[in-house]
């Protein structure tokens, strides 16, 4: 544990935003990217690659998404970089959802 | 490793340590059940001291296919798998697909258990497949997957729960990798002994370090093997299918062409095994076979293989169920070769390490053993720092009652089994349940009776050593007695298993017996002072 | 055969991690050996280490290759672990 003045407070942590970042951001947004390449990734020739390779990289996306809120060390550009990723890739999905996309 | 700022190195650190603290001995629960179901198959015929018949598949099995058909509900005719289990029965499951109480779509039929010789019906079950009671000559086996699989928990929650420990690993060996200054440096740097913490932390990085590549592999497959089903098939179906599950598995699977219910007479199992037999199919006997609407000209055969010498990967063969035509290789997922369903093998073959017989499984199982020491070495090495404090010693107590427990009650459940399989078969199951829960009590008893330290980490493994040297003894004498049975090739493993655990149990033993003594005096020390400390600080 | 090939190159593997921990400096200052007089050419050793697994990627030993490939740390932390003897020349 570090010595910051805080220390004693069992949960600080709940008041960092570099822990909601990394922990309930990281996770909405893991999932949202892999929902959006299923729509983006090219089929290839049994039209199951765009389903498959989402599906199988996932564990690696959510960890790129946390150990990035992790280190950046400025906690203001991963929220804006966080939060346009979700963005992005979030009306992708809710537009596919929609019917919009077909 | 990286060079960082101390902010966030501390946090790096922080992440590292309280990760493993909150969920590191469920993971070591989750790593040290998989290591061990490497041997899945071996367990299951070594805890039915082994089987009277390999290749059951290879039999004359149509007649007896027929008269089962009859015996079946029209509705449950549609689709047949079929597989020889590790105790040697041929199960033949006659199914089609209902919603079931929660609106998915499950299989839902007629299970027969045969005796691979003459085919007579051990045991019959209706229902809903997840509803069926266990297979009691593979529970053994089963009961140790699921344990690795999903915890015991229900569906989904389980499997949500080892795909979160599988994404916990993940973290631990990349925050492991990123707070290593010396990575490279120290890779053959064996564990100094200046000092007891140096030493532990010696062991613990210099094991990490070793196993980290392989630690994110199983971490990444197994969190997918998690979160596939459960999580991102539902959330791409959503997505791409309009909230179709059963669209986007059919996507998925490569479903074939139209249907056409015309009947015909199916053409058989028998002629479709030697088909697939011979070297320009797959040139080996099935391990599984599926039969989709048999008696229909649609009817569909898939056969499924271990991978041939030297290959990776096991393939499946497609014949038309009508005719007996060879149809060829089929993918395992889609309709024609892909890179995605390339990955998806990749990924099993790297989780399960299953590909090249013994010497793949025995590489695999000293991996996932080498995680668990990882695990194991990283919480004493937390603890051994702030043994000052009575919680933080609680703690290392725990960490000692769960690496040696989880063995001791993984053999509790075998003895178990061993002692009813076959004197009371109708209470296989509760003895091994009970069998587990007995052995993991003892363990936590011992591990609290005494003080914490050294000298008790020592007990637990001595008794784990004799849990390990009591197995193969069980085995012999609950056995049937019937020793012709390991003239035949699949039954090989069972005294090789006996072996192996009479070997291991006996070297723990030792080890511990080793440890006592060497340092009877320090260990006493040890035992008084954690006392002492204990009476001051708790 | 994919066994004899990869028990083969895990024991190529292990003579050039034996040859890089043997000179390793840190390994030989931690336990009080004298230093290594002659020249490491540690990059090279490494890379002799891995020649196995190139080698069964070439010959299309697939099989052989992983399991290489997944044994070659645990080789790595087989051959570290062990203390080494005082009694080792320079």
């Amino acid at each position: 544990m570090r010595d910051t003045p805080n220390s004693t407070r069992r949960f600080r942590y709940l008041w960092s935003g570099r822990f909601w970042l990394a922990s309930l951001m990281a996770l909405i947004l893991s999932i949202v990217i892999m929902a959006s390449m299923s729509l983006w990734l090219p089929e290839g020739p049994a039209a199951v690659d765009n389903l498959i390779i989402p599906l199988v990289i996932f564990p690696l996306i959510w960890a790129l998404c946390f150990f990035y809120a992790v280190m950046d060390p400025s906690l203001k550009r991963a929220t804006l970089v966080m939060t346009a990723l979700l963005i992005i890739n979030g009306s992708l999905v809710a537009a596919s959802i929609m019917g919009m996309l077909s | 490793m990286i060079r960082m700022p101390k902010a966030e190195t501390a946090r790096m650190l922080d992440i590292h340590g309280w990760s493993a603290v909150l969920f590191g001995l469920a993971l070591y629960v989750v790593v040290l059940t998989g290591a061990v179901v490497v041997f899945a198959h071996e367990i299951g015929a070594w805890s039915v001291s082994g089987h009277k018949m390999d290749g059951a598949l290879a039999g004359k099995i149509d007649q007896s296919m027929a008269t089962l058909t009859e015996q079946v509900p029209e509705e449950y005719r549609h689709d047949v798998s079929l597989y020889q289990n590790s105790a040697g029965y041929l199960i033949a499951f006659f199914h089609t697909h209902e919603k079931n109480d929660s609106g998915m779509l499950a299989d839902i039929g007629t299970r027969f258990v045969l005796d691979p010789e003459d085919f007579s019906i051990v045991s019959r079950h209706d229902g809903f497949a997840d509803d069926m009671p266990d297979i009691t000559s593979s529970f053994l086996e089963d009961f140790f997957v699921d344990l690795h699989v999903r915890l015991h928990a229900p569906n989904p929650i389980g499997l949500y729960l080892t795909g979160l420990l599988g994404l916990l690993l993940l973290v631990s060996a990349i925050s492991g990798f990123i707070m290593h200054r010396n990575l490279i440096r120290d890779l053959f740097l064996s564990p100094r002994g200046a000092n007891r913490l140096i030493k532990k932390r010696d062991k613990h990085t210099l094991a990490g370090t070793w196993s980290i590549l392989f630690s994110i592999i199983v971490a990444f497959t197994g969190a997918f093997f998690s979160f596939a089903t459960t999580l991102g098939l539902p959330v791409i179906a959503i997505t791409a299918f309009e909230g179709d599950q059963q669209a986007a598995i059919e996507a998925v699977l490569g479903i074939q062409d139209a249907e056409d219910p015309t009947p015909s007479p199916f053409v058989g199992v028998e002629a479709i095994v030697s088909r697939v037999q011979q070297t320009d199919a797959a040139g080996s006997l099935p391990t599984f076979i599926s039969i989709e609407h048999p008696g229909r000209v649609d009817a569909r055969v898939t056969t499924f293989h271990e991978p041939a010498n030297g290959q990776l990967f096991g393939g499946s063969h497609l014949f038309n169920g009508a005719t007996g035509e060879y149809l060829g290789k089929k993918p395992a997922l889609g309709q024609q070769p892909s890179f995605g369903s390339d990955l998806i093998s990749l990924v099993g073959v790297f989780h399960f390490g299953l590909f090249a017989g013994m010497l793949s499984k025995i590489i695999w199982l000293s991996l996932g053993l080498a995680t668990c020491y990882v695990t194991y070495t990283g919480l004493k090495l937390w603890v051994a720092r702030r043994e000052q404090q009575a919680r933080w010693r609680l703690m290392g107590r725990l960490t000692d009652i769960t690496a040696y427990g989880t063995v001791i009650a993984m053999n509790g459940a075998a003895i178990g089994f061993l002692a009813t399989y076959h004197r009371q078969p109708d209470v296989v199951i509760d003895w091994t349940i009970n069998g587990f829960f007995a052995a993991a009590l003892v363990s936590i008893l011992v591990g609290f009776i005494r003080p914490a330290g050294a000298a008790t980490s020592q007990i637990l493994q001595a008794l784990m050593g004799l849990s390990l040297l009591v197995l193969p003894i069980a085995r012999l004498i609950t056995a049937d007695g019937d020793w012709s049975v390991y003239r035949l090739e699949d039954n090989a493993v069972v005294i090789g298993m006996d072996i192996s655990l009479l070997v291991l149990g006996a070297l723990f033993v030792w080890l511990a017996l080793k440890a006592t003594s060497l340092k009877p005096i320090t260990s006493m020390q040890a035992a008084t002072e954690t006392t002492k400390g204990a009476t001051t600080h708790g | 055969m994919a066994e004899f090939s990869t028990l083969l190159a895990l024991a190529a593997t292990m003579a050039a991690f034996a040859w890089i921990r043997h000179t390793d400096p840190k390994n030989r200052h931690a336990h009080k050996a004298s230093p290594y007089q002659g020249k490491r050419n540690t990059t090279l050793w490494w890379l002799l280490s891995m020649v196995p697994g190139g080698v069964l990627l070439l010959l299309q030993q697939n099989a052989a290759f992983v399991m290489w490939f997944a044994a070659f740390p645990l080789l790595g932390w087989l051959v570290a672990l062990p203390k080494p003897s005082k009694a080792i020349k320079p």
